[in-house]
């Protein structure tokens, strides 16, 4: 995961002609953050001219490049498809991950949502796990490593099968391409109480364990993946489902019942 | 130390799934004690001057049961204690996972306000029933507190009940304890309190073990939250009913209408 800056280059001047209809003038309180080890605070700046058609992110484009102006240094976030589907971005956003909207991401949270002479207080995801790289960046490798200890199917499955040489229900197809859905983006981290990974833990777990691929490795891989989880240093879950509703592509909270269960059998069964 | 590792691990397990699964199944035995508790008290409202609930109370006591009861009241012991203890380890756990807090956090759920704050406050639930718990153990089954504001001769003979705790408490003894003022508000409370801190863990213990369906999850929740209510409201009814029950000793009801002799 790298931790981009925002590039203001390709962008109009605010308040120019591309963008028709009403403008607003906003307050942000953004989290400044020189690098890990140094304090952060909120700090206040003005951005007027906003076209209530611009996503969340371009309003930040459009701050940076205020800043840039006066010689100041822009504010560092993570972004890039800029389509809702990568899960580069996400700050919480008055307190909520990734806004108000249920099921959207950052960058799919547009300037309507908003009023004219609101505040919005930006912030990075808090978690142990997630320390925070510069500003709104955070590091979220702790991600990348639960998955290397088993979030994959690592024997020799050959080559692509006929399509009806392996039966899987088409209910267990869907819930796995639901839980596939997953795009590693922290909210659920963010959001939850207790910074806890559990939703996304469980839905690569659960992406895995409805599937034959998956069976062989399926005892293995739920607890070499939340031992992993806990060494991290991530909350346990204690199901306030706060997650699910912070989720930008809506994984259940169903997936982490079926994390408990997978764990709980394998931790029964194993030898 | 090492002869003992095999207990703390039964107890404390390797990982916080299994931490919480064991303060599911703790809260769910305690759940089942608590309706077989219940049930045993509505016997205190059976018309037969108490003769059901004494009848019960000694049963309890009696020789053949001494054994079961002993045996029942060290498993609640531990079911109490691995599910506080527990509950303390991993509240700081997740506490430790956020060492640095929001300067603004919303929710993003619609829940309804009975069941949405129950989950914040599970630790503050479980401390306050933790406390109520004390009292009612002191007033009942080690029966060390005395009712000083009662006449002096229900003093006696609450004394004398303590004297032999293998006696059964009586309908009388019970209603009488419930009367004192500090019992009365501690148990009120401590009720409604147990019956808050069960809608959210009754559904809760579900989750955590693994149960979760479309079908029945949604009804799981509703049976959780009328569950927490036969709970909490059935234990908190007994304080109250205790203040307007006619027991022996009690002074005779005025006759209607002897007021009345006042010009």
């Amino acid at each position: 995961m790298s931790a981009a800056t925002s590039s203001p280059t390709a962008l109009k001047t605010p308040g120019s002609d591309s963008h028709s209809g009403p403008t607003l003038s906003l307050t942000l309180k953004i989290w400044r953050q020189k690098d890990t080890n140094s304090p952060g605070e909120l700090k206040t700046y003005e951005v007027k001219g906003i076209s209530t058609h611009m996503s969340f992110l371009e309003m930040l484009d459009v701050l940076n490049e205020q800043l840039v102006q006066k010689n100041e240094e822009p504010v560092a976030f993570d972004h890039d498809c800029r389509e809702g589907i990568c899960g580069m971005c996400g700050v919480m956003i008055n307190g909520q991950a990734h806004g108000p909207d249920l099921t959207t991401t950052t960058c799919q949270l547009h300037m309507r949502k908003f009023r004219d002479h609101d505040t919005i207080v930006i912030e990075p995801w808090r978690a142990k796990a997630f320390p925070v790289i510069k500003d709104l960046v955070v590091d979220r490798s702790a991600f990348d490593r639960i998955i290397t200890t088993g979030g994959y199917v690592s024997i020799n499955v050959g080559s692509a099968p006929d399509g009806n040489a392996v039966p899987v229900p088409k209910e267990n197809a869907d819930q796995a391409f639901d839980a596939a859905t997953c795009i590693g983006c922290g909210a659920c981290v963010a959001s939850c109480k207790n910074a806890s990974a559990s939703l996304f833990v469980s839905a690569k777990v659960s992406q895995l364990a409805l599937l034959p691929q998956g069976e062989p490795e399926r005892v293995r891989r739920v607890q070499r993946m939340v031992a992993q989880m806990d060494k991290e240093g991530f909350g346990g879950c204690t199901n306030t489902n706060e997650c699910e509703a912070a989720c930008p592509v809506g994984i259940k909270v169903e997936n982490i019942a079926r994390l408990n269960r997978e764990f709980l059998r394998a931790k029964m069964i194993t030898r | 130390m090492n002869g003992l590792k095999w207990l703390w691990t039964l107890i404390y397990g390797d990982s916080s799934i299994g931490r919480k699964a064991r303060i599911a199944i703790t809260g769910l035995l305690m759940c089942g004690f608590l309706v077989s508790h219940l049930a045993g008290n509505l016997l205190l409202f059976k018309g037969d001057d108490g003769e059901s609930y004494n009848n019960y109370a000694k049963f309890l006591h009696s020789g053949e049961m001494e054994a079961v009861v002993a045996g029942a009241e060290v498993g609640l012991l531990v079911l109490f204690g691995v599910h506080l203890l527990l509950a303390l380890v991993t509240t700081r756990e997740n506490t430790a996972a956020r060492p640095t807090g929001y300067a603004m956090k919303q929710s993003k759920q619609g829940d309804s306000m009975l069941a949405a704050p129950a989950y914040n406050v599970m630790l503050l639930t479980g401390v306050v029933v933790f406390a109520f718990l004390v009292l009612h153990l002191v007033d009942f089954r080690f029966r060390a507190r005395g009712s000083s504001h009662e006449p002096a001769h229900v003093v006696e003979k609450v004394d004398a009940a303590h004297a032999n705790k293998h006696q059964p408490i009586t309908r009388t003894d019970a209603i009488r304890l419930l009367r004192d003022p500090l019992t009365s508000g501690v148990y009120l409370v401590g009720c409604l309190v147990l019956g808050y801190h069960l809608v959210h863990g009754f559904y809760s213990a579900f989750q955590t073990l693994g149960f979760n369906h479309p079908r029945y999850t949604p009804k799981l929740r509703l049976l959780s939250i009328v569950f927490a209510i036969v709970i909490g409201v059935g234990f908190a009814i007994f304080p109250v009913w205790a203040h307007f029950v006619t027991i022996p000793g009690d002074a005779p009801a005025a006759p209607p209408g002897a007021t009345a002799t006042t010009p």
